[in-house]
């Protein structure tokens, strides 16, 4: 039996993590607790900072001279955060993080699932640049999204988030050997950086200069516009233009149906349970889990609209991804979201009554 | 077969770890488990809960509506919890800490003096394996060996010499679920 911490935590180090640093909060706190056991017996450093912001800076600054780093917190540390994934991004520094949901505003429910920082993690720092969020909704998910986040990282240079939530962290489930050790069916990530390289890794030869100020090539400052444009426009277009390269998507689609169900973690378990028990009964549904909510798999949810009158979405928010639906899909289609955030997890049977209007 | 079952009492009774020790034996057992902890904020005598599903088939959702089984070690639990039943389940729960026994007339109602027995015994933290005997009783889903298995992943190296006043309070459970089966 494993849990979602452990997951994430084993898929870090088979990425070829070595350095993280962290602050414990719940429900984070069990990836904390597994690098710090783990790190050592590979020759890595897991380290517990004095705060969050101090462990994101220690992040940035083991990756800057090369290492390969991972951190792990909840809402409330993603705020304190915030600052330095803008230094992150600007410093084109590769960088997991994941981000264990609890129910919000502040302090919160502290014990309970949310999925209410989708849009935060898209947004949580100054400028509006992109960065990667993935979504698992099991265990060998987990595993396998968290390797795969540290190839985007590597990859795009930025920030990459792992969204998860309480209860897919802290779930305990038997998991089948093989789903654990056999990657998914998923589309490779190439290995060789995106955009003009940057390289956090020359330390030899030259000596790199970083700067959260817009700057040259070189690393350093400049006010040039020129200059700045070219730089900022790249920090988005290296995500942007390989959006294709980065959507994952698992579409279980029905012929002949023309309801669609469309969910991300912890509520994607409940979706997965209704669709079985509808087809049992005969009806005719689709369903697709999206692994890779930012940048948003436009034409991968396109894709599955054929036929499509209606679309339930169930997530643990007011309705953070319904809303960017909405601005993919034709307005015949009808939006229906299946919202909660009272701490209780939304059951197959809640969007069961939905579908059954 | 798929047991979905709710263990609920208070942080410190043991709650999570019955629940633990359950799943371990149904994996012990070669069936896909699933365990999933709630619990408030609080350090202790907070509110505590796990839900726990042994099934032969893949378990799609941890998420559930509705319960097979539920085992109560306390009124606020048993207030919380006594209508998510099914039908014709199960609710077992400690009786010296229920004030208010549930009402409901569609499902078994069994109860058992685990505290006391606890007491008797001189270790009252078995209670929780005293019920969890009784629910083994009660449900004989899994081998009494297996519990012992799984409850040896749980219980830190520090405390296995408790094993056996543990194993004992499972069987006092067994045989007290015996006595108080329903017709």
């Amino acid at each position: 039996m494993v849990d979602g911490a452990a997951a994430i935590a084993r898929g870090a180090l088979d990425a070829g993590c070595n350095f993280y640093a962290g602050y414990p909060i719940t429900p984070a706190s069990g990836i904390l607790a597994h690098m710090l056991r783990e790190l050592p017996k590979v020759g890595g450093i897991g380290f517990q900072g004095e705060d969050e912001i101090s462990s994101i800076g220690h992040c940035i600054g083991a990756a800057s001279a090369g290492a390969t780093v991972f951190t792990a917190t909840s809402g409330p540390g993603l705020s304190l955060y915030s600052e330095n994934i803008g230094l992150a991004i600007m410093m084109e520094i590769p960088l997991v993080i994941a981000i264990s949901q609890r129910l919000g505003p502040s302090t919160g429910a502290a014990t309970a699932s949310a999925q209410g920082d989708i849009q935060f993690m898209r947004w949580c720092t100054s400028g509006g640049y992109p960065v990667i969020v993935l979504a698992p909704t099991n265990i060998p998910e987990s595993y396998h999204l968290t390797k795969r986040a540290f190839k985007l990282a590597k990859r795009f240079r930025n920030p990459v988030f792992i969204a998860t939530d309480k209860d897919t962290v802290m779930t305990t489930e038997s998991v089948p050997v093989d789903e654990m050790i056999n990657a998914p069916d998923w589309p490779e990530i190439p290995t060789e950086p995106v955009g003009k390289p940057l390289d956090p890794y020359q330390i030899n030869g030259t000596i790199h200069h970083y700067t959260g100020s817009s700057h040259t090539e070189e690393g350093y400052i400049t006010k040039d516009p020129d200059i700045i444009a070219q730089f900022n426009e790249r920090l988005k277009n290296k995500i942007e233009s390989h959006i294709d390269e980065i959507s994952l998507v698992k579409a279980d689609l029905q012929e002949g149906a023309d309801t669609l169900i469309i969910s991300y973690g912890v509520s994607a378990r409940s979706m997965e349970a209704v669709v079985i028990q509808l087809r049992s009964q005969g009806e005719k549904v689709s369903a697709l889990t999206v692994y890779s909510l930012w940048p948003i798999p436009e034409k991968k949810i396109q894709d599955c609209l054929r036929g499509i009158k209606r679309i339930i979405i169930p997530e643990m928010n007011h309705g953070q991804y319904r809303h960017e639906i909405e601005r993919l899909v034709n307005r015949d289609i009808e939006l229906i979201g299946v919202n909660r955030v009272d701490t209780i997890l939304i059951t197959p049977e809640e969007i069961m009554e939905t579908y059954h209007g | 077969m798929k047991r979905e079952t709710l263990i609920a009492g208070f942080g410190g009774q043991g709650v999570l770890s019955m629940g633990m020790t359950l799943a371990y034996a149904g994996m012990i057992e070669g069936k896909n488990v699933s365990w999933m902890p709630s619990y408030g904020p609080e350090m202790r005598g907070g509110t505590a809960n796990c839900t726990i599903i042994i099934s032969d088939e893949k378990i799609s959702s941890p998420i559930i509506n509705a319960y097979d089984s539920i085992i109560i070690l306390n009124q606020p639990s048993m207030d919380k919890f006594e209508s998510v039943v099914k039908i014709n389940g199960q609710i077992l729960y400690e009786a010296n800490n229920i004030i208010n026994p549930p009402t409901r007339n569609d499902v078994d109602i069994v109860n058992i003096p685990a505290n006391k027995e606890a007491l008797i015994m001189g270790q009252k933290k078995v209670m929780n394996m005293i019920v969890l005997g009784a629910f083994l009783g009660l449900n004989p889903v899994l081998k009494p060996e297996s519990i012992m298995e799984g409850l040896k992943k749980v219980l830190p190296k520090r405390h296995h010499h408790l094993l056996p006043i543990n194993e004992k309070a499972l069987e006092v459970g067994i045989s007290l679920a015996y006595s108080k089966s329903p017709s």
